[in-house]
């Protein structure tokens, strides 16, 4: 298990410097000026001249490469163009809200989601089951931004139950949260259903019924347990989508978090904003992805039994598992 | 019980029939027919130009002139959603193609060399998958510049490292088949064996992920135009008009309401379609 996930932690290093380096790559291909950009329209050629040689962009590519990296392993991203701030500590004081929102949000729409999907996956082709899935079909397909906009409209413009944005107080999460949750609870509610179904025809559910197990059993002890480990993986990527990718519900919600931090740092061109925030951000949803890899490693045996093959017991239990599946 | 006529299993003609059994997909067809010919046909249909405004008449709500009313601008908001149709289904289209064509290369190649090539394909997509899908399109849309051609390739960018990763996967269990090995043994040649024999025995699952990653595109591209990153004004595209009526909600909700509506049907008869594949070209799904 730790040779897992040693391996795991080292792969994410080059990752990491390949993320940085396209990101920097992309910046100098952009057109435009940097320079100019941050000594503004009105600038003398001089001072322009300045201001590239302070940024250091005359340097070649690999140079400003290295010292990009040197910093951000330091800790340090440089200043914003913009508001003139340290883009480190301002990255960091926004952090918390884009993890509060995506960990609400993401939570409440497991709780929804999976008690929906294996319920419509035990009554399949009922009715019950047909409007599960195109409710959730429906909420998948509806675009989010759309969704937070009628929230919004109704919620906060129409009935005044909730704040329409910022985050002044605890009401003004409700619209956010949900906005998010439902497309997120619709998705996991889709896999947890054809989980359920694809689990539900193995030989090994029709053992434990043939024994007369109690159907509840079957399903909650048997079923369930193994549809849930590759819900797992789609709950951790919406996860890690929710903490790298939240920006349009943070932007239209005016929250104060890194989503809409760095949307506003692309569309002001404000470089060393960019750099760091999609550096950061990018940082976060791998390190969730190996996070959630390390669980799923845990949970299923065949995976577990990769890397421990001295011990026996585990090698026993993923070789039963892959002859149900084949 | 699954055995019989075994050999029609991954044929087209099988997966057609199969296909129209299924009453949603079926629909779905249908609705995406018809937003074809909007698109195609929107200069014939719309009673007024995008662009032409009724400066007498702005914001009015539905009326025998203007049906579903009009914008801040006077402008025909039913005009503006059937040409919406054309940008929001050209970005779809164009971007998955984008997508799907370099993803079934990459994928094609990672998996049928395997060895360095594949790991130098896949140690590529992981730095790319690294980046968050909607940071990667917002950050090359916003590098690039606003506008409908950098809009799809940011989203056709964007979208390769998913179609290359599946293909891959499909193309390691096609790969082990006989049938590859009599080919190879008979001296075809290499690029003849992917072309010929394993692309068409693996492509299945690709297919249902472009049908639904059109509608994922059409998504993705109205929430670039939403920022302000992707189409610009006064070109209609359904997000870029949500954008626009966004700053109008309180007086005339409605605005936003009919694009939006319009997305969710494209969308949502993309994936119903999508679905319908998946389980027509799953052979264990027959009968």
């Amino acid at each position: 298990m730790i040779r897992y996930v040693v391996k795991r932690l080292l792969i994410m290093i080059p990752i990491l410097l390949g993320i940085s380096f396209i990101v920097l790559i992309l910046i100098d291909l952009a057109p435009g000026d940097v320079a100019r950009t941050v000594a503004g329209v009105e600038a003398e050629d001089w001072e322009v001249e300045q201001v590239r040689e302070q940024l250091h962009l005359n340097d070649p590519l690999i140079v400003r490469y290295g010292r990009f990296i040197w910093n951000a392993v330091h800790g340090t991203f440089g200043t914003s163009f913009i508001n003139k701030k340290d883009v480190m500590h301002d990255m960091m004081s926004r952090f918390p809200y884009t993890v509060l929102l995506a960990t609400l949000s993401v939570t409440i729409a497991v709780f929804i989601g999976i008690p929906i999907g294996v319920y419509s996956s035990t009554n399949q082709y009922t009715w019950k089951d047909n409007l599960a899935i195109f409710l959730a079909l429906f909420c998948v397909s509806m675009p989010p931004f759309w969704f937070a906009l009628l929230l919004v409209q109704l919620f906060a413009v129409k009935l005044g139950w909730v704040p329409s944005a910022g985050v002044a107080s605890w009401k003004s999460w409700f619209l956010p949260t949900f906005s998010l949750a439902v497309a997120y609870a619709a998705s996991i509610a889709r896999q947890m259903r054809s989980n359920m179904l694809e689990v539900i025809r193995q030989d090994y559910i029709v053992t434990s019924r043939a024994k007369g197990l109690h159907e509840g059993t079957v399903l909650f002890r048997h079923a369930l347990k193994n549809a849930l480990i590759p819900v797992i993986q789609t709950v951790g990527g919406l996860y890690s989508m929710a903490l790298g990718g939240a920006l349009i519900a943070e932007t239209i919600f005016s929250m104060p978090g890194l989503g809409s931090y760095s949307l506003t740092a692309l569309t002001n061109r404000d470089y060393p904003a960019i750099q760091g925030s999609v550096l950061f951000l990018s940082t976060v949803s791998c390190t969730m992805i190996l996070l959630i890899d390390i669980v799923f490693a845990f949970v299923d045996p065949r995976i577990r039994s990769q890397y421990a093959r001295t011990r026996k017991k585990a090698g026993k239990g993923a070789a039963k598992r892959g002859k149900a599946e084949a | 019980m699954v055995k019989q006529r075994h050999n029609s299993q991954s044929g087209l003609p099988e997966i057609w029939r199969r296909l129209k059994k299924d009453k949603a997909a079926v629909i779905s067809m249908f609705v995406l027919l018809a937003i074809i010919l909007v698109a195609v046909l929107a200069p014939l249909i719309a009673p007024y130009g995008y662009e032409v405004q009724d400066k007498k008449h702005p914001m009015e709500g539905s009326s025998r002139a203007h049906l579903l009313g009009t914008d801040r601008l006077g402008r025909d908001i039913l005009s503006r959603l059937l040409y919406g149709a054309r940008y929001s289904l050209a970005m779809g289209f164009i971007a998955t193609a984008i997508s799907a064509v370099l993803g079934i290369i990459l994928g094609s190649v990672a998996g049928y060399y395997g060895g360095r090539i594949d790991n130098l394909i896949m140690r590529f997509l992981d730095i790319y998958q690294g980046i968050p899908m909607i940071l990667l399109t917002v950050t090359l849309a916003a590098v690039l510049g606003p506008s409908l051609r950098n809009a799809i390739i940011a989203l056709g960018v964007g979208f390769v490292p998913g179609t290359a990763r599946l293909m891959r996967a499909s193309i390691l269990t096609v790969r082990e088949k006989e049938y590859i090995e009599a080919a190879k043994s008979v001296n075809a040649r290499d690029a003849y064996n992917i072309i010929k024999h394993i692309i068409p025995n693996a492509i299945a699952p690709v297919i249902v992920s472009i049908t639904m990653g059109i509608g994922n595109c059409i998504m993705a591209g109205a929430q670039l135009s939403f920022v302000g990153l992707g189409v610009q004004a006064p070109i209609p595209e359904w997000g870029a008009m949500i954008s626009d009526a966004r700053n109008y909600m309180r007086g005339n909700p409605t605005l936003a309401l009919y694009p939006g509506i319009c997305i969710m049907l494209t969308v949502l008869a993309f994936n119903l379609l999508g679905d319908g594949l998946r389980d027509a070209m799953d052979p264990r799904l027959k009968n």
